[in-house]
């Protein structure tokens, strides 16, 4: 194919992909930065408030709280990533039962959030599921509300998360690991390293990339994707327990028809997206000087 | 020796953590078949006379097999343009030439990151202007912006991969692009297709902000939405909701189980970047 | 090759209109006879308004034959949905709204007037439910539904379980210290002496006693900020429940399990002894009457103590009626539709079946399933007042209701609990 001569008919294969995305998504996301500034309840038309909903925002305690719990959620993200890493890399060599935990790993991640979500919602019951076992294991101090006690929701629902991904992980680490060549290992043996060192020195740094490809994933995950389980799990509560930036978007607008105020909340989640965005870029930059 | 006795530590380890992630389904579909009664007296173990009313119930009094209806109406009408639209844009931007492709290739793999919700409360003023609120058709316009970028990624990444001899081959023999691309690219793009097809049903399955923002009168509800608004305002009781559970979960699990491996390679796929 | 293009570009435009059509799912107007759509949340739903409005749905077209019903049902609450078809201009032809909340006031404009179709029924209904129907709470703006039922909040309580725990079954507490008193005999009994549930239970409780509480200006000062959530009558209201609450009275599993059903259902099995109820709709005394006996059921209003305003009142107000959005083609169908809910027949249909206590001051009390419900449409007729809910705006309730289960257990204090009412005001 000759370098200079453009298929201008790629663009009829590119143009249904490019209507779709720029009417559903490039243009609700330019419009919801000309809402973000005014005060809107979605009949009649909105009026420019300026900067104004933003000093709310600042103000506002459902606010402190949906940062306060994004940083715990971003927090987990090392948790989220070391675990499956420590599980893949006990089973880099196939051992028995390997496959059985394959298959059964991956149930969490195929399963909706919605299901998980309304499912340990069930299970954290106060004299539900998850306390009847802990009584019955011995474990009777730790019953508790897991679902009210306000400093201990947005925990549950980060573990709940990783639950559902770990298995993704897990897959995943597992395939990238596949390509490391055996003789690295062998050397390590050689050199009498231990697992913990082998996986330090050799299946970390052979499978670099995937391991920042599931960081990534995991701030994604837990600054953007997190409404599914948190609205069937908490419904953002106990008050603001387990309030994200996210869930605020959608409570603004959908329970307290503040229309104009709900798109200051997702201008605010867009910097954060856009922060991932800015992040990887630049990692790939660093890596493409290396 | 103490190799051997790791291995099987290993073992026994990785075993009952695989036993371990499918333990909270155990108790969904155990409390299922549970009465009001058992359920009170028995969280954990099965019940003695499991029942399957429940089963019954929800589908006499909530209506499950409405949402089933509409999640499948919704779903086939999306993956038939989601395949076409994500191949043919994995084509184009993997073998052809054009203007501006690298940026457009950037946007699309940006879009991937964005929030749902940011965008769910506009898509829903924006349909509400249009009159798409509330219509399947509606829906399926906003899961096609929203999933095709990722399986346009998936499609380009594969395409990339086929030599580009088929390509210059076929053209020299005077093809048209777009009988290359039916004739040519499609069969040979299969196993990625039914990759992307596989990852699609389960995103557009399992989906809830757009569904429950876009789809609102009962009729029209899907599935997924149907079961978050069913714990809130109106909760059912736990047996009745995990036998709910257990029923909207089953299509998820079937499919697993028949494309296990196929929803593997959508992962390595998708992930693997070295 | 420009006909394969062409062909290509055809194919994928067919392709997304076919998808488009056959996804499809508007409203499709049909030939003939006039077809309305209504949109409530009682029409499928178990129990008795279910029942409720399959009845009205079969007189209505007895009555009106050469009007077809299409009777859909929405989530409750409804107002996401109700909004997205205001502004899109394309819904229901009447849709059930709330009274007793500021819902009428919020969406008020968007409905048609219904003042000249209505002339001949005005007088059947108090003015005070008119008014709720209507925006800013003045009929004089024109009013834009008919109250079909009156709503508030009672207490129910067990008497068989009352007697078991050695109290008086025909004389319960009026006070809250009497209360206390009962709570402590029934736990000694061995049953759950306040039932409580997830979700509007807590506010339910709250807010209805805050309609003792307050005022009617006190209440009225709750809109504009001239009395606050931090006021000292608040205060002391939150504080009473947080106290029941922690003394272990009220249901610990009500912080998790929701009231609708499980733990209504658990009162009408006999598991708790004290429920707060509604007067209309579900969990109210047809209901409860059904499950436990009529004989077996008692009321009382509110309990009793310092300084609240008023003594063995209830707050109630304007329960629900049905609405026309002005952007419907068929208003005159509608709007029979609105009439007939609110009207003679429809009042009877509902103290038949559904055991709501219709807002239609004509009905016929005798056909009241219950004695019970004689006591309830008694207490309305003599002891009603405004409900504090009538004066709270909406992102107000909403902390009220989400910050309840903090405020009971003791996380945060009452005068927190207030500060965040007060902070969410608009």
């Amino acid at each position: 194919m000759s370098r200079n001569r453009y298929d201008y008919q790629a663009f009829l294969f590119i143009l249904p992909l490019l209507l779709m995305i720029a009417l559903f998504m490039l243009y609700p996301a330019l419009t919801t930065f000309y809402y973000g500034f005014t005060k809107w309840n979605g009949i009649s038309s909105p009026t420019w408030q300026g900067l104004s909903n933003f000093a709310r925002l600042l103000r506002d305690s459902s606010f402190h709280a949906a940062v306060r719990n994004a940083v715990i959620l971003a927090l987990y993200v090392p948790l989220w990533t070391i675990l499956p890493l420590l599980v893949a890399a006990s089973i880099r060599k196939p051992v028995v039962g390997s496959g059985f935990f394959r298959s059964l790993s991956l149930v969490p991640f195929v399963i909706s959030p919605v299901i998980l979500g309304v499912l340990f919602n069930v299970l954290l019951r106060t004299n539900g599921v998850v306390n009847t076992l802990l009584e019955r294991l011995g474990l009777r101090f730790l019953v508790t509300e897991w679902l009210v006690e306000p400093d201990l929701v947005i925990h549950v629902v980060a573990l709940v998360t990783i639950f559902k991904f770990f298995g993704f992980g897990v897959i995943l680490y597992l395939g990238a690991m596949g390509k490391i060549s055996e003789s690295l290992y062998d050397a390590a043996k050689i050199d009498g390293c231990s697992w913990l060192q082998t996986l330090r020195a050799v299946t970390a740094p052979g499978i670099r990339h995937t391991i920042e490809f599931f960081v990534v994933l995991g701030f994604i995950t837990f600054f953007a994707r997190m409404f599914p389980i948190i609205y069937t799990m908490t419904g953002g509560g106990p008050g603001y327990a387990s309030f994200v930036p996210e869930f605020g978007i959608y409570f603004q607008a959908f329970q307290n028809f503040q229309l104009g105020y709900s798109a200051t909340w997702a201008i605010f989640v867009y910097l954060l997206t856009f922060l991932i965005i800015f992040a990887q870029v630049m990692l790939m930059k660093r890596e493409g000087a290396q | 020796m103490s190799r051997g006795a790791g291995k099987v530590v290993v073992s026994i380890g990785i075993i009952l953590l695989g036993l371990l992630t499918v333990l909270p389904f155990y108790f969904m579909v155990v409390t299922s078949i549970k009465d009001t009664d058992s359920y009170l007296t028995e969280k954990l173990l099965p019940p003695s006379r499991p029942t399957f009313n429940n089963y019954v119930t929800i589908f006499a009094q909530l209506k499950l097999a409405v949402y089933f209806r509409n999640s499948i109406i919704v779903l086939v009408a999306t993956l038939v343009p989601y395949v076409l639209i994500c191949s043919a844009a994995g084509f184009a931007f993997a073998k052809l030439n054009f203007p501006l492709r690298i940026p457009l290739l950037l946007l699309v793999t940006a879009i991937m990151i964005f929030p749902q919700m940011v965008l769910g409360v506009q898509i829903y003023h924006l349909q509400a202007r249009m009159g798409l609120l509330n219509t399947h058709a509606g829906l399926v316009f906003a899961y096609l912006g929203y999933f095709a970028p990722y399986a346009a990624y998936l499609m380009t990444t594969y395409f990339r991969g086929i030599p580009r001899t088929f390509l210059e081959a076929a053209k020299i023999d005077g093809a048209g692009l777009w009988s290359i691309y039916i004739r040519i690219m499609l069969p040979m793009a299969r196993p990625m297709l039914v990759t992307v097809i596989i990852v699609g049903s389960q995103a557009v399955w399992n989906e809830l902000p757009f569904s429950l923002l876009l789809l609102r009168s009962t009729d029209k509800r899907t599935l997924m939405a149907a079961i978050a608004l069913l714990n809130g305002e109106y909760g059912v009781p736990a047996m009745e909701m995990c036998a709910a559970l257990t029923v909207v979960a089953l299509p998820i699990i079937l499919l697993y189980v028949v494309a296990q491996r196929q929803i593997q390679r959508g992962i390595l796929a998708g992930g693997i970047k070295e | 090759m420009k006909q394969e293009r062409m062909i290509a570009a055809a194919l994928t435009l067919l392709l997304m209109v076919g998808t488009g059509l056959f996804a499809g799912g508007g409203q499709e107007a049909t030939a003939g006879p006039v077809t309305i759509t209504v949109w409530d949340w009682f029409t499928g739903s178990p129990g008795s308004q279910g029942v409720l409005a399959d009845k009205l749905d079969e007189a209505f077209q007895a009555k009106y034959p050469d009007i077809k019903l299409n009777h859909e049902s929405v989530p409750h609450p409804p107002y996401d949905v109700y909004q997205a078809a205001i502004v899109g201009k394309e819904g229901a032809d009447s849709i059930l709204v709330h009274a007793n909340g500021q819902n009428f006031q919020d969406l008020g404009e968007a409905f048609v007037i219904l003042d000249d179709f209505i002339k001949d029924m005005r007088d059947q209904f108090p003015l005070a439910t008119l008014a709720d129907c209507s925006p800013e709470r003045d009929v004089g703006k024109g009013i834009r539904g008919l109250p079909m039922t009156v709503q508030g909040w009672v207490w129910y309580y067990n008497k068989q379980l009352f007697k078991q725990a050695g109290l008086n079954a025909e004389n319960p507490p009026t006070t809250w210290n009497g209360l206390l008193e009962a709570c402590a005999k029934l736990e000694a009994s061995g049953t759950i002496p306040v039932g409580f549930g997830k979700g509007i239970h807590a506010e339910m409780m709250i807010a209805g006693t805050l309609d003792q509480v307050l005022s009617d200006q006190e209440k009225r000062g709750l809109l504009n900020g001239a009395f606050k959530f931090t006021d000292r009558k608040c205060l002391v209201t939150y504080e009473k429940f947080a106290d029941l609450f922690q003394k272990g009275y009220m249901d610990p599993e009500g912080l998790t399990v929701p009231l609708l059903r499980e733990k209504g259902e658990e009162f009408m099995a006999g598991k708790s002894a004290i429920f707060r109820g509604f007067i209309s709709d579900i969990f109210n005394w047809f209901e409860f009457g059904q499950a436990l006996g009529p004989e077996n059921l008692g009321v009382i209003p509110n309990f009793y103590f310092e300084p609240s305003t008023h003594r063995g009142v209830v707050g109630a107000a304007g329960g629900v009626g049905y609405a026309v959005p002005s952007y419907s083609d068929h208003q005159d169908a509608a709007v029979k539709w609105v009439k007939f809910t609110a009207s003679i027949e429809g009042a009877n249909l509902l103290l038949k079946n559904g055991g709501a206590v219709p807002a239609n001051k004509e009905a016929d009390r005798s056909l009241v399933a219950n004695e019970v419900g004689v006591d309830v449409m008694d207490l309305i007729a003599n002891n009603l007042v405004p409900p504090t809910k009538a004066f709270t705006q909406t992102p107000q309730w909403n902390v009220l209701r989400s910050h309840a289960p903090l405020m009971l257990t003791g996380e945060i204090s009452a005068r927190e609990y207030g500060e965040e009412i007060e902070k969410a005001r608009e």
